[in-house]
């Protein structure tokens, strides 16, 4: 793989023109990205906020956003259609609460994913990762037969094995702290998609613990087994398979003295799913670090259509590049 | 905590969550002991904010665990905010 990952997937958000909407349109940090975007024919974005401030934030930081479509969710005459569609969806709620909701941005933004008038959100430049996942969960819901969102990150892993570079998948290492058996098998399903989906390349999904097949007896083996058994059940397209230690998944050599039975994942895996955030989110970072890998992401899934999130400490080009994986996911398959 | 305040909130958490009046104490917890979903905490402020006639922070509003923290968090919105 030549091309740098990020010319590549550019390139791809270009065919796709996806239209991404963000929510926090009054920073001047979302401006330049949604211009840049814009300029480059990357994605079309929609940008929420105060139109006011929206003007001053732009010229201040010379932001060219002429042509891009602005809306005010405060003042929007589109709030009493959201705010039935959202009544709609979630019993008990009341039109004047869900009246109040539709007018954040985020919740804004999210009922126009769902009401399929952007392609994607991307969102939390100035606010908490959980309040990406609560106007996303709620207002565009999870897809069908997952319990909870999670994340996944991928990886660049330089030289691997001694061969080329190589793309693994870590899941999940910012969302789910201690998933059941359930949600863990959900993660590795949605994992496997979220690699296809990106990189264009077939995913093999190896769960991990520190007992290969059964060489280690403890609850939390009990807990990647059972996942490792409802994912395969749930009809992926790709070989999963567990429980397996990180070298057995990742080393020939070593699954093949490790693992007796047939398997199509083991000494092949390409994304890794980690039992617990604990040990996904260490994992990664030491990955980054001691190996010098380039961490993308992490990515959002479990939604029914595509949303990100932002760090707050996020810069021009972070968000261009989130923009450019939301569009690619709304995309769809290679 | 004023009695009216604290009345309205647990009567506007009882109709959100599905709990009767009387069971809903100060100390008790959103999540873990009123059975919320942890996504729902959004709309219980935005519930909040409709009958105060407030504006609340979501990341301060995050940090609301039980129901005698929203009602000291509403009542400090309400001081600073009339």
């Amino acid at each position: 793989m030549s091309e740098d990952i990020f010319t590549r997937l550019e390139n791809r958000a270009k065919e796709i023109g996806a239209r991404i909407v963000f929510p926090e349109g009054e920073d001047d940090r979302i401006l330049r990205a949604a211009a840049a975007l814009d300029k480059n024919g990357i994605a079309k974005p929609i940008i929420l906020g105060d139109p006011a401030k929206i003007e001053s934030a732009a010229s201040a930081c010379g932001a060219d956003i002429s042509g891009i479509p602005t809306a005010f969710p405060k003042e929007s005459d589109r709030l009493e259609e959201m705010a039935e569609a959202y009544c709609a969806m979630r019993s008990r709620m009341k039109e004047k609460i869900a009246l109040r909701l539709m007018k954040k941005p985020l919740f804004f933004g999210a009922m126009m994913v769902r009401m399929c008038e952007a392609d994607g959100m991307v969102g939390g430049a100035s606010c908490a990762t959980t309040s990406v996942l609560q106007a996303a969960g709620l207002a565009i819901g999870y897809e069908e037969g997952v319990p909870c969102p999670s994340s996944v990150m991928l990886m660049k892993i330089p030289r691997f094995l001694g061969g080329g570079d190589k793309f693994i998948a870590f899941a999940d290492p910012a969302v789910t702290v201690d998933p059941s058996p359930e949600e863990l098998a959900a993660i590795a399903v949605q994992s496997g998609c979220t690699f296809r989906r990106i990189l264009g390349e077939e995913p093999v999904v190896a769960l991990l613990s520190f007992s290969s097949k059964g060489s280690a007896a403890h609850a939390h083996v009990d807990k990647v087994k059972k996942a490792t058994e409802l994912a395969r059940g749930m009809g992926a397209d790709f070989p999963i398979d567990g429980e397996f230690q990180a070298d057995a998944a990742l080393v020939p050599r070593v699954a093949a003295r490790k693992i007796k039975e047939e398997s199509e994942v083991a000494g092949r895996a390409n994304v890794l799913v980690f039992p617990d955030l604990n040990s996904a989110n260490i994992a990664y970072k030491l990955t980054q670090y001691l190996a010098g890998a380039r961490a993308i992401g992490p990515i959002l899934q479990g939604f029914r259509k595509p949303v990100n999130d932002l760090s707050r400490g996020c810069t021009v080009d972070d968000i261009v590049q989130v923009a450019i994986l939301t569009s690619v996911i709304a995309g769809g398959a290679h | 905590m004023t009695d009216s305040v604290k009345t309205r909130l647990i009567k506007i958490v009882s109709e959100t969550l599905e709990v009767p009046v009387e069971e809903i104490k100060p100390e008790h917890r959103f999540v873990e002991d009123l059975d919320a979903e942890s996504i729902q905490s959004i709309e219980l402020m935005a519930a909040f904010e409709e009958e105060f006639d407030i504006e609340m922070d979501e990341d301060e509003a995050m940090e609301v665990k039980t129901v005698g923290e929203a009602i000291e968090f509403v009542e400090k919105c309400i001081r600073e905010q009339k």
